[in-house]
């Protein structure tokens, strides 16, 4: 028996709420029909395992969903609080109470720098680095640098929570899909 | 008695698949939501992680401006050969994919 690939549809028409089959052969063009193979290495499959199909595919950007987020929150951890020691170490060995006269002299700098170098030729923008700034510019930008840094590190940390409880509501759906195709299967079997 | 029994199994086959059609359909909307918080926290990741890079190749400069230089040219090269990786064999792995 031939059959097309067909996606099952939710159907709401008169208050009355059905499920329908759509066929999608013009959408998928190389996915498979029935008891025939399409194309190079294609697979057969019926239009009752697209359901297994698609639960499959949600599970692995679930899964892909998951792993990223743990990897992120990791490092996020390690690399924010490195980067927050970081900024408490400059600023504690370096200007102890002369952070703003140090951060205005640097602004300072920067406009200097800038100005110079937009009327000069390209090249300026390297090579007057070393004449406008000093040792103290290259730690309060280091400072400001790793104190941005911690701060979306732990942005990142925050909205690991708001996926948490998203994850969490996906993966009972995913178990619920999985106990009641298992289901389904016993009745097809 | 038989009829019954298979009357009681089509009403019970339809109630999962509907059960079924409707987790599938919540799942795909959930997954939508989920999408912007993880493309959001990904946009943070790179920002902070580039901000990191940045601190450590200005901390180059503190010794002397081509250890800051080498430092820039490591992670360049990290990203470009990533990248390059990943567009090379992209195809082949989507095409693996596409088979299931």
């Amino acid at each position: 028996m031939l059959h097309q690939p067909l996606k099952k549809k939710i159907k709401k028409s008169k208050n009355i709420i059905e499920s329908v089959y759509e066929d999608v052969s013009d959408i998928y063009p190389d996915l498979f029909v029935s008891d025939k193979v399409v194309g190079y290495g294609a697979i057969e499959l019926d239009p009752v395992d697209l359901n297994d199909t698609r639960i499959a595919k949600l599970e692995s950007e679930m899964k892909n969903i998951n792993y990223r987020s743990e990897a992120w929150m990791l490092e996020s951890v390690f690399l924010g609080g490195l980067a927050f020691s970081g900024f408490l170490t400059v600023a504690s060995a370096n200007f102890l109470g002369k952070e703003p006269e140090v951060f205005s002299e640097f602004l300072r700098h920067f406009k200097i720098y800038y100005e110079k170098c937009f009327q000069n030729e390209i090249t300026s923008w390297v090579t007057q680095i070393g004449n406008h700034f000093f040792r103290n510019d290259l730690y309060i930008l280091i400072m400001l640098l790793c104190l941005l840094s911690s701060v979306f590190f732990l942005l990142v940390l925050v909205l690991r929570f708001r996926l948490n409880s998203l994850t969490l509501s996906m993966d009972h759906l995913i178990r619920i899909l999985n106990i009641f195709n298992q289901k389904k299967m016993s009745f097809l079997i | 008695m038989e009829s019954k029994n298979e009357d009681y199994q089509r009403i019970r086959m339809g109630k999962i698949q509907k059960k079924i059609d409707t987790a599938l359909i919540d799942a795909d909307n959930l997954l939508r939501e989920l999408l912007p918080t993880s493309i959001m926290m990904n946009t943070y990741r790179m920002i902070a992680v580039l901000l990191f890079y940045m601190v450590l190749i200005l901390s180059g400069f503190y010794f002397m401006p081509s250890i800051a230089v080498l430092i820039f040219f490591l992670f360049l090269f990290t990203q470009v050969f990533g990248y390059f990786q990943k567009y090379s064999k992209i195809e082949r792995i989507r095409h693996l994919l596409k088979k299931h």
